[in-house]
């Protein structure tokens, strides 16, 4: 396009006077998009539920640790996996006591190898009940449960680690709001590459097209197509495995989708009428893009942002099992996880609290998101 | 018009959807079919001989069935499944006639020739009989450069006439100690007398090959189950790559009366977990288990423990750079591999019941050649003893004049080699005072590396014997040795380690005691620090029988004599 | 149009060859050798016997150009590994198994994930719309080795309905398929419902509603099109690394695919492998961006890729 012609001469444009039209004024208080925005929050209920579940993890992931007198990195091996116990809460399932499920010929003899097995004295064995009679499925065994006071047991009898102990006998409650930490600062870190380098980069390549959006997205194929783990093991050698470690590897192709998203979204609102109002009104390029097409994905980039915080929280923990991540003794909720599975059967616990903290946090995220899509898309806007 | 276009592109790219998936399904299908093949081989194996055939599961798909390729647990295994050689593994680590009959094998006085008598009823699966040219052939191609056998190289250079420059390509092949006098007879000249050549009959490096047919295969050699040619007590029915294979009994082995098992049936399970789910529901008739699962199943009535002999220790690293000088202190040394509890590391680390050991040789494993007593005499200079580290750790820091100190623990990035790291950290901070460990947890192949140029100071390692003798063991710490990457070195443990390999070779009684003083030496000077001999925990089926032991080196287990009651 | 296409092509070649140029000098700095599994037993001199016999031993690139010029004749070369076959049948083998998982969790997962994001958006704050929402959070939140363990733990081991792993029949892909359908599924509900959201309140769907136009219309002519551009951004890819397989769900369910696969190439050095596979990825990745961005223009024709910024 012949650049020349499009440009029209400033004195075409000249303001008018608005001084005189005293009837456009003080009808509505001039309010900023993020003004206008947090109005319209406050007034989504949803999003003020999500906002409160999100603040109340946050708090308690940072005063959680100091509310007892346990520390993240301080080993008992004796007491190694003692089920949740909370003075108070017994009634409600807190008391401390484990089922195991045993096998065995006899149902005597499944009790009497289950309180061998797990070096439980007969006298802290609470109760026991046959849940599978011998069949052809099960070698003909008896299936029992067996319930014991594992803490009196291992004479702990006046200890209470409220969300259980781990294999090393360290305190979860301490050990999941400390990792809660470090997942919240890796989904933070992981949005916010998102949100600067995925959306700047998508809506550049989308909005300027031909040549650039060509050699931008040329580039995206040749990282895509570079193999994540060789250049993350490579990582392992060169970097001390820690924050900035993690940090470097999600930048690299952490924004990846974010950018694609953002750049299909451009390509379709760039013709629309809007940006060629915008265009014709001498707005300059980042104006458009900064003003009025960004806003305009900003739903899509809030669901994006949704689908890349828990992959990074996992990532984290990929990264950390092959030796990039954090080491231990300090855990995330990934890693949490990662340790926990290996043995849910026997210890639920384990596995529970740190996927509940995990769901609600995706959950009050993803509620005051939608509420902030609602407030913050011009679409949207009544 | 644009709408119709429209329309043609959503049919045509959900049209190449399904022909992606039905193309994904031909594949499927056609490997179905090959499935399906071999599961009607299978049942209709199991109809005519009955609910015979064991089935487990593996870890990993078998990387080679070339037995000179052989290295890992799973080629090592299968390969010996399917040939046999002079000599097999009986269940216990007995060394038992195989092609070979053991009573009639005669060794020259000075230990240099061993004269194996073939027995004259083998045969191969396709009716040649197994002649001593096989076993000729077979140790010939081992050795050539152009095979590549890693154990070739190791076991056979050094020790068979020739070996070594045939493995450096200055000989060819042909000129190997190694010669068949006629048919049935075998005559094999060593350079140095080896008193554990036995165990080398037994391993599948120098198992025999058929000239005709790996000669016909050329480049597929045992790369499927049709290019094996069997002459053991199994063959290979079946094989899908990283899926699992399929062994029947071999009729035509001389043995086949002995062999119970009508098949084994083997399926590719790399998850532990998945592998446990398929024992509970009945699929496999036995299964490993791995860390957390040994305390979930370790009251479970079909849970057993089996000895091995892999030894593991802690690596003092006296060649590093940044504390050589500590790491060369005697004191310092023992003051480490006193502190920490060797109990619990199993506890933490392995959940099972290997035993916590003060020793590098393993228990059970060789014995004295008059006494029979056990090599081990048990020793107690490195034994768990916080206070005692603590002495030791006092007088190092008065002798080296340091108050703290930081040293990097390597390991593997698996979840044991985590535990591993975690536990030595927790132990030794707390136990010795002012040290700092720095966790080093890396793959595989960065551990390897930083093992090699020794910057590192402590890292947990063991070691497995590929013969049933001590000097596999002792002979790891000599000064300049090729695994001795921890820069030990003891004039006196090199002396009686060199002797226990030279003149003492026909002085049974003299060279045992020597390679016991040996292992004296390095443990009072606590070259290393010996934490456990392992065990390996398994879920079986209370009808196989004849799996219950580990053997100690080679094959882990005898097929040959499995059977299923049930 | 088709001199865009052949442009695009002419491009796919260039940034093909800097992914395996790339990826070529970036594997050989990875440490250690294919001979980890056994360096440990061997000496230095044993060591370099081996690496002169595979060529390892010549200057990185004389061994890249070696490896290009064998590429350009359409050779991938040998696996260390698995002792000398093929990376070609190698692959080929190990792709069935991934690509027909993929393909399956692919079209069931989008196709549920769309109607869900369209049933959500058109009952929005209703009660589907609140399930769907939550079920696709804690379907994104929960790992996916989590959930393909409880899955096979409880419809194998508890209920015995699937079997637990293997892969020999329609019925054993039941359980792996469900477990890797569940991302698909939901970010096509999710992006579904939001961008159908937006398309339902836009001038237009008044327009057509006003001159009286049927609602399914509406819904599948207009809506559901103007829709699909965030889908198809996102399930492009996607396709693409599924049915080139995932490590932990070949791994849980046994499939013999080619993704495990690929991570062991890396872990032991095998060269070749990693290469074939990058390359087969980059293949399909590539195309699939192209076949992605013509969609773009006949979706939305006034989306032009070709012309630059006015």
């Amino acid at each position: 396009m012949d650049k020349e012609k499009e440009k029209l001469s400033p004195e075409q444009f000249q303001p008018v006077d608005l001084a005189g039209e005293k009837s456009e004024e003080l009808t509505r208080p001039e309010l900023s998009y993020w003004q206008d925005a947090w109005i319209r929050l406050r007034k989504n209920k949803g999003a003020i539920m999500g906002l409160i579940v999100l603040v109340f993890i946050i708090l308690i992931s940072l005063v959680g640790p100091l509310l007892n007198d346990y520390e993240f990195d301080s080993a008992n091996y004796d007491a190694a996996f003692l089920p949740p116990k909370v003075e108070g809460l017994e009634w409600a399932g807190f008391n401390g006591h484990q089922t195991f499920t045993v096998q065995g010929e006899t149902p005597e003899e499944a009790i009497q190898r289950g309180l061998e097995g797990y070096e439980v004295e007969e006298q802290y064995l609470l109760g026991s009940e046959v849940v599978e009679q011998p069949s052809e499925q099960n070698d003909n065994y008896y299936s029992v449960d067996i319930e014991v006071d594992i803490y009196s047991a291992k004479g702990f009898e006046d200890e209470y680690f409220w969300f259980g102990t781990d294999s090393m006998g360290r305190d979860l409650w301490t050990r999941i709001w400390k990792g809660t930490q470090i997942s919240l600062y890796i989904g933070l870190l992981a949005a916010l590459i998102d949100m600067v380098v995925g959306v700047l980069y998508g809506g550049i390549s989308g909005y300027y097209g031909g040549r650039v959006d060509n050699y931008m997205q040329r580039i995206i194929e040749i990282l895509s197509g570079i193999p994540n783990l060789v250049v993350v093991i490579l990582m392992i050698i060169v970097l001390k495995p820690g924050l900035l470690a993690i940090t470097i590897a999600l930048t690299i192709t952490g924004w990846i989708g974010m950018a694609r998203i953002v750049r299909g979204q451009t390509l379709k609102l760039k013709n629309q009428e809007f940006v060629l109002a915008a265009k014709t009104l001498g707005s300059s390029d980042k104006r458009i893009l900064m003003k009025h097409l960004i806003p305009n994905v900003t739903g899509m980039i809030i669901i994006n942002t949704m689908f890349t915080i828990p992959s990074a929280i996992f990532f984290e923990a990929f990264l950390s099992f092959i030796g990039l991540g954090l080491q231990s003794p300090y855990a995330s909720l990934g890693t949490l996880i990662d340790t926990a599975f290996d043995s849910y059967r026997v210890y639920p616990y384990m596995l529970v609290y740190p996927a509940i903290i995990i769901s609600l946090l995706m959950i009050g995220f993803n509620i005051l998101a939608d509420g902030l899509r609602d407030a913050l898309d011009p679409k949207m806007r009544k | 018009m644009r709408n119709k276009h429209w329309l043609l592109l959503v049919l045509a790219l959900m049209l190449s959807a399904v022909l992606v998936a039905c193309s994904g399904n031909d594949d499927t299908t056609e490997e179905d079919t090959g499935d399906t093949d071999t599961t009607e081989e299978g049942t209709e194996g199991e109809a005519t001989d009955g609910e015979n055939v064991l089935r487990i599961a593996s870890t990993s798909d078998i990387p080679t069935m070339d037995p000179p390729l052989a290295e890992d647990n799973v080629s090592i295994q299968y390969t010996d499944t399917v040939l046999e050689g002079l000599y097999r593994l009986a269940p216990g680590g007995e060394i038992v006639s195989g092609i070979a009959n053991k009573d009639e094998t005669e060794v020259s006085e000075d230990g240099l020739t061993y004269t194996f008598h073939l027995r004259e009823d083998a045969q191969w699966e396709n009716g040649d009989p197994v002649t001593a040219n096989d076993f000729v052939y077979g140790w010939q191609r081992a050795i050539d450069p152009a095979t590549a056998s890693f154990y070739a190289d190791y076991l056979m250079s050094g020790k068979i006439v020739n070996a070594a420059e045939i493995y450096a390509g200055e000989m060819a092949p042909t000129e190997l100690g190694v010669t068949a006098e006629d048919d049935y007879t075998l005559v094999v000249e060593l350079l140095t007398p080896v008193p554990y050549f036995e165990s080398f009959a037994a391993f599948p490096t120098f198992l025999p090959a058929n000239q005709a047919f790996v000669e016909e295969q050329g480049e597929n050699y045992a790369l499927s189950a049709d290019s094996i040619l069997s002459n053991g007590p199994f063959t290979m029915a079946s094989w899908e790559a990283e899926a699992g294979w399929e062994l029947e009994k071999n009729d035509t082995y001389w043995d086949a009366e002995n062999v119970a098992l009508d098949g084994i049936s083997v399926k590719v399970v790399k998850d532990s977990d998945t592998a446990l789910a398929n024992y509970e529901v009945g699929e496999i008739d036995r299964t490993s288990l791995s860390g957390t699962q040994v305390n979930d199943n370790k009251t479970s009535p079909d849970f057993n423990s089996l000895a091995e002999t892999s030894v593991f220790w802690m690596k003092f690293n006296q060649g590093s750079e940044t504390a050589g000088e500590e790491m060369q202190n005697v004191n310092f040394r023992k003051a480490l591999a006193k502190a920490f509890n060797k109990q619990s590391y199993i506890d933490v680390v392995y959940g099972n019941d290997s035993n916590p050991v003060n020793f590098f040789v393993p228990e059970q494993f060789v014995e004295h050649p008059e006494t029979g007593e056990d090599f081990q005499t048990g020793s107690d200079v490195l034994e768990y003893d916080v206070e005692a580290a603590q002495e030791f750790w006092a007088t190092a820091k008065e002798e080296l004049g340091f108050e703290e100190i930081t040293l990097s623990f390597l390991s593997g990035d698996t979840d044991v080699s985590k535990a591993i790291s975690e536990f030595m950290k927790t132990e030794l901070e707390t136990n010795l005072e002012g040290l700092t460990i720095e966790t080093v947890n890396v793959p595989w192949g960065e551990q390897l590396e930083i093992m090699k140029e020794q910057t590192y100071e402590l890292a947990v390692s063991g070691w497995g014997p590929d013969y049933a003798d001590a000097i596999s063991f002792v002979d790891l710490w000599v000064t300049g040795g090729a695994n001795n990457d921890i820069s030990y070195s003891n004039e006196e443990y090199d002396a009686l380690v060199k002797s226990a390999k030279g003149e003492l070779a026909l002085e049974p009684v003299e060279r045992f005691e020597a390679m016991q003083e040996a292992e004296k030496i390095a443990l009072e000077e606590a070259a290393i620090a010996p934490i456990m001999q392992r065990k390996t925990s398994v879920l079986s089926k209370n009808y196989v029988n004849g799996m219950d032991e580990l053997n100690p080196f080679g094959n882990d287990y005898s097929f040959k004599y499995v059977e299923l009651d049930k | 149009m088709a001199k865009y296409i052949a442009q695009r092509i002419i491009y796919m070649i260039i940034t093909l060859f800097i992914i395996a140029t790339a990826t070529f000098f970036l594997m050989k700095l990875l440490p250690g050798s294919p001979f980890n599994q056994v360096a440990a037993k061997l000496s230095d001199a044993q060591m370099e016997i081996l690496l002169d016999r595979y060529g390892l031993n010549d200057p990185v690139p004389v061994q890249y150009f070696k490896y290009i010029g064998g590429l350009i004749q359409g050779d991938l070369g040998v696996s260390f590994q698995y002792n000398n076959r093929a990376v070609t049948d190698l692959i080929m083998t190990r792709i069935g198994p991934s690509a027909y998982l993929g393909a399956q969790a692919m079209i069931i997962g989008s196709i549920l994930g769309i109607i869900l994001g369209m049933v959500a958006s058109i009952r929005h704050n209703s009660w589907v719309d609140y399930t769907s929402n939550i079920l696709a959070v804690i379907g994104i939140s929960i790992p996916s080795f989590v959930f393909a363990g409880l899955l096979q733990y409880y419809f194998a081991v508890q209920w015995r309905i699937f079997p637990p792993s293997f892969w020999e029949g329609p019925e054993y892909t039941v359980l792996p398929t469900i477990a890797l359908m569940i991302f698909p599924m939901a970010i096509c509900a999710r992006f579904m419902r939001t961008e159908m959201m937006e398309v339902l309140g836009s001038d237009y769907i008044e327009l057509a509603r006003a001159k009286g136009v049927s609602n399914n219309k509406i819904m599948f002519k207009h809506a559901l099109r103007n829709a699909l551009i965030p889908v198809i951004t996102v399930i492009g890819p996607m396709t693409v690394s599924l049915m080139t397989g995932t490590l932990v769900i070949e791994q849980i369910f046994a499939v013999p695919g080619l993704g495990e696969q690929f991570v062991r190439s890396i872990n032991v050095n095998d060269y070749p492998m990693i290469m074939g596979t990058t390359l087969l990825f980059s293949v399909l990745f590539i195309g699939v961006v192209l076949i992605v961005d013509l969609l773009y223009g006949i979706i939305d024709p006034r989306i032009r890729l070709t012309g630059g910024k006015k």
